[in-house]
């Protein structure tokens, strides 16, 4: 797949500025769990492929 | 779709193995026996040893030509659990052990949940199989389409096995719930009813349809967002939360593309898919929802016996399914949210007469649900830069 494919646009903020004290103000929400995960895969970046959906 | 010069093959990282062809209940909105596709009538019942030790051979095979590290390999139906204790013991030894020794299984189970009994979990925990459900919401919400083929509702039995599985032995193979919408169930009374069952993580389907038979609700208006009204009040519900209760994977992977991320279910997004069927039968398959397009919908004529997956990944449909932008409609290859949508799931896509390559019949929902999640993040990641600065 091209790398055009994969980049998505987006008009948010970039994470790459927000440091662990101030995600810690967000406790465990759903939104903090969020920028972890896409901080997490920016330093390890995972394949990126569709799983099976009848199967959580 | 041939294969586009610039695309390369991307591996089958997920095996379904339909264990067991026939199920003890009849949902009504159930793509294996209430839709388009009867191919289930010709199946044997239960797939037998030697198919399983060709699948796992085939597996293997794939997982080493790609240098895999991980797989992921479902047990399905129909109901998987039909197949009995000695079945997934055996089962599950066989496909351990055929892997090569730098591929590591993980190796679950998607269940109707009526038949988690001590004696099966005892047996799933000691193989390191992991347990999914489907339960849809409240009781009321449920019985109204998991029920026995007499009529009775299952919701009292599911409940009995979940309750079962969340104990201390247990607990650690519930891998998650699975709920498909039904608009006339409020939102939030199931989703909070779910989370009862503590769940690790759970998801809303929608109902499969297309736009030669549509989903339930899903008009021609549209300015009618029903699904995405009833799952953005979920998502409201579920974001809000002062600790997140559940990973919710819908929403989970719409606000990680949000953020710049790949998806990793192909219910959204634009990744490569990775799933590979094998039927009772041995006979490779595509993603097995897409039967509720059109009667052998989902076949690919490949066998276990004579295909290898790398030959499944060469069948015109899985190209068209790992060729992202290119495989989509003309409408979505110009739309706005293109790379978080992806289209939508591929069989919602289906139109007879003209196939695959159409916007999903849920579209409008898509589009609406995706710019709800976007505008609460934006307005919350900008509160936040705010405080950072």
């Amino acid at each position: 797949m091209s790398d055009k494919d994969l980049d998505v646009e987006s008009d948010l903020v970039d994470l790459g500025g927000l440091d662990l004290e101030l995600l810690r103000t967000l406790r465990d929400t759903a939104l903090a769990q969020a920028i972890h995960r896409v901080l997490q895969s920016a330093e390890n970046p995972e394949e990126a492929t569709l799983g099976f959906q009848q199967f959580i | 779709m041939k294969r586009p010069s610039s695309i390369r093959p991307s591996p089958i990282r997920q095996f379904v193995l339909k264990v067991y062809s026939r199920c003890n209940l009849a949902c009504d909105y159930c793509y294996v026996y209430q839709l388009a596709d009867q191919t289930w009538r010709q199946r044997p019942l239960a797939m037998s040893p030697a198919t399983v030790r060709l699948a796992a051979d085939r597996i293997a095979e794939h997982a080493e030509r790609h240098r895999l590290p991980l797989v992921g390999i479902v047990l399905h139906g129909g109901e998987p659990l039909l197949a009995g204790e000695a079945f997934f013991a055996a089962t599950a030894k066989t496909l351990r052990e055929r892997l090569p020794a730098t591929t590591a299984a993980t190796l679950a189970v998607q269940s109707n949940g009526v038949l988690l009994t001590e004696p099966m979990l005892d047996v799933l925990g000691e193989h390191g199989v992991r347990v999914a459900v489907s339960i849809d919401g409240t009781p009321a919400g449920h019985d109204r389409h998991r029920r026995y083929p007499s009529g009775r509702g299952s919701y009292a039995d599911v409940e009995r096995g979940l309750a079962l599985l969340n104990t201390s032995p247990y607990r650690g193979l519930f891998a998650g719930l699975l709920c498909t919408v039904d608009l006339t169930q409020d939102p939030v009374a199931t989703y909070e009813n779910m989370l009862r069952f503590r769940p690790p993580r759970m998801d809303f389907l929608l109902p499969l349809g297309n736009w030669s038979a549509r989903p339930p609700g899903r008009t021609e208006d549209h300015a009618s967002t029903p699904y995405a009204d009833w799952l953005g009040t979920v998502f409201d519900r579920w974001y809000s939360a002062p600790e997140q209760e559940t990973q919710l994977r819908l929403f989970r992977e719409i606000i990680h593309l949000l953020l710049g991320g790949v998806s990793h279910f192909e219910g959204i997004g634009l990744a490569p898919t990775s799933v590979a069927v094998v039927e009772t039968d041995g006979s490779i398959e595509q993603t097995d929802a897409l039967k509720s397009a059109h009667d052998g919908a989902a076949g690919t004529g490949l066998h276990v016996a004579t295909h290898s997956f790398d030959d499944l990944l060469a069948h015109p449909a899985v190209v068209a399914r790992q060729s992202g932008l290119l495989a989509l409609a003309d409408q979505c290859r110009q739309c706005q949210i293109r790379r978080v949508c992806g289209g939508g799931f591929y069989p919602h896509r289906y139109e007879a007469g003209s196939g695959f390559r159409n916007p999903s019949v849920y579209c409008p929902d898509l589009l609406a649900l995706i710019g709800r999640i976007r505008r609460r993040l934006g307005s919350d990641l900008r509160r936040l830069a705010r405080t950072a600065g």
